[in-house]
């Protein structure tokens, strides 16, 4: 239960507070490179203000023997530069903040080996509207974590995704 | 394979000459350095259109077609990218470009490439652009 609590509370906690910030609703089905593997889907939640925007991207996904879930939260300036083809681009700057677990057992009888890691830093948001209010996006989070290694302190996550804005 | 190779062996050699962006009425050049979580990168460009070649020292080379819109000294990228494992990707980047003289500018940018093969590829980018 605990896991769905991010998952659950900080979309409803965007909703919430929309009418408030007189903002539009992004959500979109994402695709993750988290887990430096394969692509995972996610979900991908933002409120859309002029020029501001609140992020949020759940993803995950699990195995008899394995998962990983991952967080993140992004907080963008944003401006409109102009248009690529007949599509508006909408671009941000801002920082975010990942935070994953894993765990691994070798049988399905055993104990999950747990851990989990945060990651935060600058971020990067780019977004194309496709049609009418359906926009492709990608937003970057360049991070820094807990390492002993230097060259291991930096992790990057890539997220696309495609949605609706209303 | 050997046209291969020697391709790439072309486009690494490239990779210190950085960039080529072209105003919206003049043509620049721009040199830059490239910082990465991923090592990267060099960029040619005409007209605000941008084919950047990006080198990862272990996980292989990719070349973009990006249109970057400039919006004051704000800079916005959106475009293909496509990797030598043939897999397609989308390109994203935003930044910064500070006119210092007519014809210098400088530039900070953070790229990132979301590839179809489950590779995803982030880099910070600055450099002069010397405009005529």
């Amino acid at each position: 239960m605990l896991r769905l609590k991010p998952l659950i509370l900080i979309p409803l906690f965007m909703f919430v507070i929309t009418p408030a910030m007189q903002a539009d609703v992004y959500t979109g089905l994402a695709y993750s490179g988290v887990t430096s593997g394969r692509k995972i889907p996610g979900l991908h939640v933002a409120l859309v203000g002029d020029d501001s925007r609140i992020s949020f991207i759940s993803t995950g996904a699990k195995t008899p023997v394995y998962y990983h879930n991952a967080w993140q939260l992004g907080f963008y300036a944003t401006w409109n530069p102009g248009d690529v083809l007949w599509g508006e681009v909408e671009a941000g700057f801002g920082g975010g903040i990942l935070h994953a677990v894993r765990g691994y057992r070798d049988d399905t009888d055993d104990e999950y080996e747990r851990e989990s890691n945060t990651v935060y830093g600058p971020s990067l948001y780019i977004g194309w509207e496709l049609f009418s209010n359906v926009l492709i996006t990608l937003e970057a989070l360049y991070g820094v974590r807990d390492s002993d290694a230097l060259r291991l302190i930096f992790q990057e996550n890539c997220v696309g995704s495609i949605g609706v804005r209303f | 394979m050997k046209l291969k190779k020697l391709i790439i062996l072309i486009l690494l050699m490239l990779l210190p000459a950085g960039a080529l962006t072209a105003q919206e009425d003049s043509f620049s050049v721009m040199l830059g350095l490239g910082y990465a979580f991923s090592p990267s990168t060099a960029r040619f460009s005409y007209r605000n259109i941008e084919g950047g070649i990006l080198a990862n020292g272990t996980n292989g080379l990719s070349v973009g077609l990006i249109k970057v819109l400039r919006s004051g000294s704000n800079i916005a990228g959106f475009g293909l990218a496509y990797r030598w494992t043939d897999a397609i990707g989308f390109h994203g980047s935003v930044g910064k470009s500070f006119r210092w003289l007519d014809w210098l500018r400088f530039r900070a940018e953070l790229n990132a490439e979301f590839y179809t093969d489950s590779f995803t590829q982030a880099n910070g980018l600055i450099g002069a652009e010397i405009t005529w």
